[in-house]
């Protein structure tokens, strides 16, 4: 269980959160999406301990992560969008940095390096960028940790490395494992993302699952637009026009990340008041 | 192995085979080029015949300040670095081991390496030396005074530019060495004037050194200010001795612990 209260953090000249208020439970994959700038990277950094709060506190599976303490951090892998390699070659990497993991678990290390198809003479360095992010990404899957930070973690994958992403990412889903996912690329994940965390501006501002958002918004395809106060968001197709509205009649439909992230963000206050009102997390 | 409430041995070592494998390559070509130099250095006494083929300990403290000195800057480079210095600080083992790690991997791993690879250098020449010359050489003794004592001002000298390294981003020896100038100049500035309106009466002038301190006249008059004097040198010489060093770990930790990325 991740909890965040009342935390507040600042940049030397900006501040970027003020009072944030969050909790996520384990046993899901958090999709966490902002605008450019909303601080989602910085929020990943501060459940990571590498950036602490000036006010407020995160407590996440009991720990505090300022502590750095190694019994979170063998917990924790956190997968940055910039990252680095040592010049070594897989085997040499988890011979180095496995000890560290204590429910490191080899095998699933060497299936997830196959499935990945990477290949263990190269050094790590001179792998390209996609060939090292799926190397962090087998390795962080394969420590079990209970706490997986990704950052943009299918930027740099091409077509069958994201649907090899996807599949070892569904496939070591447990009840105690939490997974949250930081993306702007929200087609890439969204078949797994559940719940769905929006930030903008350094406020939680949605923070639902995706069966409440399917009982209180609905997607409606017309060929003329929406009338004056009738959509939550719309947008001009090749066939008429797709409306975000409220689904007061219990009618099933898919509404697609990009929608949904465009509607909260055009209509935070409304889809609060909606969302208040029952069904939501 | 011994696990202590927060610290681990097991990860501490762990820590330092990482160290050492990740630098293999550094420190082989860096002794490769001081096996190269110590030749090159030694090769006319060499084949003179000399007793000594060089001075070992002089050689030894030249190598050991060099070496560890890049290293210590090298190795802390990576907690400022945005690329490298999460997946450090995110390794699992605490801010206590992985400070650990660094300073014995700095201090004792290269200095006793650096001892190792100096008695087996010496071992080399001596039976190179024997081989023409038909007589013996001095090996070198790494528990002789001088290396001992070369080691010990390393250790202090080290800690302090490991401080700077954990505070500086950028260019942390010269940053390091610039601040020491900067501290040393205002500190004696201001004890200069300190001294000079406190115990003007008892001095020429402001230059108060050892010279004038040790003018018999002033000795035999056994003054309250020649002692204090004598107190604050004695002081400072037992502080930089035994407490510098543990300072400088102490604040280094310190920062370590704050660090953020």
């Amino acid at each position: 269980m991740i909890t965040i209260k009342n935390l507040s953090f600042a940049y030397k000249r900006e501040r970027l959160f003020s009072e944030l208020n969050l909790s996520i439970k384990p046993g899901g994959i958090c999709g966490l999406l902002g605008k450019n700038g909303a601080g989602k990277t910085t929020l990943l950094k501060l459940m990571a301990g590498l950036l602490f709060p000036q006010t407020g506190s995160i407590s996440i599976m009991g720990n505090s992560p300022m502590k750095r303490s190694p019994e979170f951090l063998q917990d924790l892998i956190f997968l940055p969008e910039v990252f680095g390699l040592p010049p070594v070659t897989p085997e040499q990497y988890k011979m180095l940095y496995s000890p560290f993991y204590p429910k490191f678990s080899s095998d699933r290390f060497d299936s997830l390096l196959e499935d990945f198809e990477i290949t263990n003479g190269k050094k790590l360095n001179a792998f390209s960028y996609g060939q090292k992010k799926k190397f962090l990404i087998a390795f962080g899957l394969a420590t079990n940790g209970r706490l997986l930070l990704l950052d943009e973690p299918t930027n740099g994958l091409d077509i069958p490395s994201k649907s090899q992403f996807r599949k070892a990412v569904a496939s070591c889903l447990e009840d105690d494992r939490i997974l949250i996912i930081s993306t702007h690329q929200a087609r890439d994940l969204e078949s797994l993302i559940d719940p769905i965390i929006i930030i903008d501006e350094g406020r939680m501002i949605f923070n639902q699952s995706t069966e409440a958002i399917s009982s209180k918004l609905k997607v409606i395809h017309q060929p003329g637009p929406p009338g004056e106060g009738e959509a939550l968001f719309s947008e001009k197709t090749l066939e008429g026009f797709m409306v975000v509205a409220e689904n007061h009649d219990n009618e099933e439909s898919h509404i697609d990340l990009e929608m949904l992230f465009n509607t909260v963000i055009n209509n935070s206050a409304r889809i609060s008041r909606i969302f208040q009102d029952g069904g939501g997390k | 192995m011994n696990e202590l409430k927060g610290f681990s041995a097991r990860r501490c070592l762990l820590l330092i085979r990482n160290d050492l494998f990740l630098n293999r390559n550094y420190l082989v070509i860096f002794l490769a080029a001081a096996a190269g130099l110590l030749f090159i250095l030694s090769g006319g006494r060499f084949f003179n015949g000399s007793a000594e083929v060089i001075a070992y300990p002089n050689f030894y403290g030249l190598i050991l300040f060099i070496l560890g000195l890049t290293i210590t800057e090298k190795t802390f480079k990576d907690i400022h670095d945005d690329v490298k210095g999460p997946a450090w600080l995110t390794l699992p083992s605490s801010n206590l081991e992985k400070f650990s790690s660094r300073l014995i991997f700095c201090t004792i791993v290269v200095a006793a390496g650096l001892m190792i690879f100096f008695f087996l250098i010496s071992l080399l020449w001596e039976g190179i030396h024997y081989l023409l010359n038909e007589s013996s050489l001095r090996l070198f003794n790494p528990f002789k005074d001088k290396v001992l004592t070369i080691t010990y001002i390393y250790i202090i000298i080290q800690s302090l530019l490991m401080l700077g390294a954990i505070y500086f981003k950028k260019s942390p020896g010269i940053k390091t060495i610039l601040s020491i100038v900067v501290y040393v100049l205002v500190f004696t500035i201001l004890v200069a004037m300190a001294i000079k309106i406190f115990f003007g009466g008892s001095f020429w002038n402001l230059l108060v050194g050892r010279n004038i301190m040790n003018v018999p006249e002033l000795a035999a008059r056994n003054d309250i200010p020649i002692k204090i004097w004598s107190m604050i040198t004695f002081s400072v010489r037992i502080v930089f001795r035994y407490f510098f060093a543990p300072l400088c770990w102490v604040i280094g930790y310190m920062r370590l612990k704050e660090k953020e990325i």
